[in-house]
């Protein structure tokens, strides 16, 4: 079975790419048609997995790459999403409104003089900067029940935005300002510890499939605040049938009403590992927690794999000084996902790739 | 470009000659008690980057206790009979604090073709020194080597070092600064309400 068969001209393709650090989506909206959402690179890759994806069908590819999303900022899931814009001068950048206010904006522009390397920040500034060298339009964005893509087909398919709202942009922004320098304190490189209040959460119609796209929205239990505040401000359709499961399987992002007022029974999810942080994500009591929503519960990579061994006296001073250790970057995992664009009852076809499991 | 040199002077001024073109985390810094010998620090060196060696940089290498080594390329350094081998170096970035120790992702600089890790070290183990206690916090970064020491009597003892980078401090300057690119950013994103809201 291979990866580089593309999708038919009248098919919805959902590939969700997860090496264990980060994600990718990159779907086919029909007839060459593409979008991306968010963006990884594979262990000792150059490149990010969404581009290696689509060039393998061969170059022109790209041409019909339409829009490019970040959902938030987070170097998990927006590194490489710069080589993405850059190569795809007819995509639209699309990230989430939070962008435009103060304190992301100044964070924004602090990038530059702070240490580089790996920072989402970082990568944000780079494609914004590349937008404006290269008089590209400024971004769309991403807010409650906006539109971001019509497909001009017979049957129609439509990408929209259901968050974040005001409420959850505040909060986001109040995570932020703690991260903005100040004078006297010393330069650092940007690291997120923020939740992820402003996450572009996204709805997918194609005929009569629907496809929720969960970014790593979580949780708060807040009114008008993450999932509490999508399910508020959504319009009552048909449920999903395709659910990408919000951060990484986490607890925190876990709201049982998503499940039944959101999504069919037992739809097909899938769900990305995370391998940085203090707990591996998802842990195994996630996976249980999911697998009762689901009987179709895909995730896209069991783990990096084990740390590479060094010479014995330097094992011995890790052992020694290191509590616990692991490999964060691995294999791209690859669930994918396709089904006919058509009004009507459809038959997905799943398949997995680079280690993608099915969660029994 | 290669390196012009390898050396920096214990003033911190440079010249054309002494600029390092290297990538930061090229720049550790290992410290040593004594003085370095002009010979010590040519060691290893390649003779061009030898005949580099402005003469300032050249009469700076003896007054310093300084010296840089290229972590990809573990060598043996003298200062005074004190002998260091790096036997493996990462560049380390805190990404959480916790009571008891510290999280951080750890880039491999002696073989770059390795994963990143995660670690949790822990503050039983690992000594910060009391200087570098102030700077960690997250997003700070760190250089941890493992080698070999041999004092001038002849001891042998593997070393291991956890060592915190001092990054100059913003200035309200640099503040100014971003502030002015921040709004020139905001005018230029405030340009796009193209997409109106739509009913689904």
């Amino acid at each position: 079975m291979s990866a580089s068969n593309p999708p038919k001209s009248d098919e919805l393709e959902i590939s969700v790419i997860g090496p264990g650090l980060g994600e990718c989506l990159i779907i086919h909206l029909g007839h060459n048609e593409w979008c991306v959402v968010d963006s990884c690179i594979a262990r000792g890759r150059q490149e990010p997995v969404a581009l290696e994806y689509l060039k393998s069908f061969g170059p022109q590819t790209l041409n019909g790459l339409k829009l490019v999303i970040a959902t938030h900022w987070h170097d998990d899931h927006i590194q490489g999403l710069a080589s993405i814009v850059a190569q795809a001068p007819r995509a639209e950048f699309c990230c989430s409104l939070a962008v435009k206010h103060d304190e992301l904006t100044a964070l924004v522009a602090s990038a530059p003089e702070n240490i580089q390397g790996r920072s989402g920040v970082e990568e944000l500034a780079n494609i914004l900067t590349q937008l404006r060298r290269s008089n590209r339009s400024s971004p769309v964005y991403a807010v409650p029940n906006r539109k971001l893509f019509q497909s001009s087909g017979t049957v129609p398919v439509t990408l929209t935005s259901l968050s974040p709202s005001d409420p959850m942009i505040t909060s986001a922004m109040k995570e932020i300002l703690k991260l903005l320098p100040k004078a006297g304190e010393p330069q650092e490189r940007i690291v997120e510890s923020s939740p992820n209040h402003a996450s572009v959460v996204l709805w997918l119609e194609a005929g009569d499939t629907r496809v929720l796209l969960g970014a790593d929205l979580e949780h708060t239990n807040r009114n008008n605040e993450g999932w509490m505040g999508v399910i508020a401000q959504h319009k009552v359709t048909p449920p999903a049938l395709v659910f990408k499961v919000p951060h990484h399987g986490s607890s925190n992002a876990h709201f049982s009403e998503v499940w039944t007022k959101l999504l069919t029974p037992d739809p097909l999810a899938v769900v990305t590992p995370f391998a940085r942080g203090s707990v591996r994500l998802p842990r195994d009591s996630d996976l249980e927690r999911l697998a009762k929503h689901t009987h179709n519960l895909f995730c896209t990579s069991r783990g990096a794999g084990k740390p590479p061994i060094r010479d014995a006296a330097t094992e011995r001073w890790i052992k020694t000084q290191v509590k616990d250790r692991r490999v964060i970057e691995g294999q791209p995992g690859h669930v994918r996902i396709r089904l006919p664009i058509q009004n009507g009852p459809v038959t997905p076809s799943i398949e997995l790739f680079n280690g993608a499991y099915r969660v029994q | 470009m290669p390196p012009k040199s390898l050396l920096t002077s214990s003033t911190g001024q440079e010249n054309e000659s002494t600029t390092d073109y290297r990538p930061e985390y090229a720049k550790t810094i290992v410290r040593f008690n004594q003085p370095i010998a002009l010979d010590a620090l040519k060691q290893g060196m390649s003779d061009p980057d030898q005949k580099r060696l402005a003469p300032q940089a050249q009469s700076a290498a003896l007054a310093t206790p300084t010296v840089m080594l290229d972590p990809r390329r573990p060598k043996l350094t003298k200062g005074n009979g004190y002998t260091l081998q790096i036997r493996q170096l990462w560049e380390g970035t805190v990404t959480r604090l916790h009571s008891d120790g510290f999280e951080a992702r750890l880039s491999d600089k002696t073989n770059p073709n390795n994963p990143d890790e995660q670690a949790l070290f822990d503050f039983e183990y690992v000594e910060v020194s009391d200087d570098d206690q102030r700077l960690l916090r997250p997003g700070s970064v760190f250089y941890w080597t493992v080698g070999t020491e041999r004092t001038p009597a002849g001891q042998v003892k593997n070393v291991s070092n956890v060592e915190f980078r001092y990054y100059p401090a913003w200035t309200q300057g640099a503040i100014a600064s971003a502030s002015t690119r921040a709004a020139s950013l905001k005018e230029w994103l405030e340009q796009s309400e193209r997409i109106k809201p739509a009913e689904i």
